[in-house]
């Protein structure tokens, strides 16, 4: 799995989740909360990201990450 | 006086009760708790025709409180419910839940023991418990299949997902309306209006005569909830899925 189709699944769940988005606007440098989502949303996200891509992190291991292309980098850690 | 909930009474007999502990995220700490049955029946003694019932603009109720969870697993708690759920059935007039915010867990159950219900497009909505590693309570065994259909009910208790307003919109719930956040107070605003136009004594009368169903729904459910709770809350791995489920993401 590369890190490019890591990000494909998470920016499907934000689209997904958040209203009113558009793919080429998702920056991966930023925050999923620079797009309008709260705390529910992120989590989320993750949440779906994780099942699609059948990895399974604790949210203690998570808590730190600040941005789109931090979550990827994380999954890609634990992908196979 | 603490301001974790804000009472306003309106003089053509609309009163608001306002879920207002921005520290606590609307959750159900001892102190929390206290003061909202002590609030509702406070309201009570106002004699209002109809109560809109509201929370911050993003969080409506934020359900079970971590310290009293642990406490449940650990044995330093009896199994119990709060009284929540009988206090607000037990109003003699009708309630308005005005959810601006999210709802979650026994938050969201708060609905359920509602007479109208509004939801925001925006916040999310959902019956956690599972999440949590215990089964579900708050009447949600007996009544959520009431708010949002048995199907969906079943859906949300197993997944423990929470259902963002906009999805529910999709779905045929019960819930009355589902809008944009900046819309929900003004259409609450203008439900209570309706009612308040009507005979406070006929209001009372068909309160009650509503809240038969709900009452014996609600017993139901506290037959079989506390039991599963006495079980599912001394399961091992519960604690663990607690301490997960608090973990905030940024």
């Amino acid at each position: 799995m590369t890190k490019e189709e890591i990000i494909k699944v998470i920016k499907k769940n934000i689209l997904e989740n958040l209203e009113e988005i558009d793919e080429n606007e998702i920056d991966i440098n930023k925050s999923m909360k620079d797009y309008g989502a709260n705390s529910l949303d992120i989590i989320e996200v993750v949440s779906c990201s994780m099942r699609e891509l059948k990895i399974k992190i604790p949210r203690t291991e998570l808590a730190e990450i600040n941005t789109i292309g931090q979550l990827a980098d994380k999954f890609l850690e634990h992908a196979e | 006086m603490s301001e974790k909930i804000i009472i306003q009474m309106e003089e053509n007999g609309i009163v608001h009760l306002k879920m207002n502990d921005a520290e606590g995220k609307n959750t159900f700490t001892a102190d929390f708790v206290a003061e909202l049955i002590r609030s509702l029946e406070k309201t009570s003694d106002m004699k209002p025709k109809v109560l809109i019932l509201q929370g911050l603009p993003d969080i409506f109720c934020g359900g079970a409180d971590k310290k009293d969870l642990m406490d449940l697993c650990e044995g330093k708690l009896a199994v119990k419910d709060f009284i929540i759920q009988e206090t607000l059935l037990n109003l003699p007039f009708p309630v308005i839940a005005a959810m601006e915010g999210h709802a979650i867990g026994g938050g969201f159950a708060m609905a359920m023991y509602s007479d109208i219900i509004l939801a925001a497009r925006e916040s999310r909505y959902g019956a956690v418990f599972m999440q949590l590693g215990f089964t579900p309570g708050m009447g949600c065994t007996t009544m959520l299949s009431e708010l949002v259909g048995p199907y969906i009910a079943s859906e949300m208790m197993f997944s423990g997902k929470r259902f963002k307003g906009s999805e529910l919109a999709h779905k045929s719930t019960n819930i009355n309306y589902i809008l944009p956040r900046e819309e929900i107070m003004p259409k609450a605003e203008d439900i209570a209006l309706q009612i308040s136009e009507k005979n406070i004594k006929s209001i009372y009368i068909l309160k009650h005569a509503l809240s038969v169903k709900k009452k014996k729904l609600l017993i139901d459910a506290r037959l079989q909830e506390d039991l599963m709770h006495r079980i599912s809350f001394a399961f091992p791995e519960t604690r663990a899925a607690i301490e997960e489920f608090y973990v905030e993401l940024d």
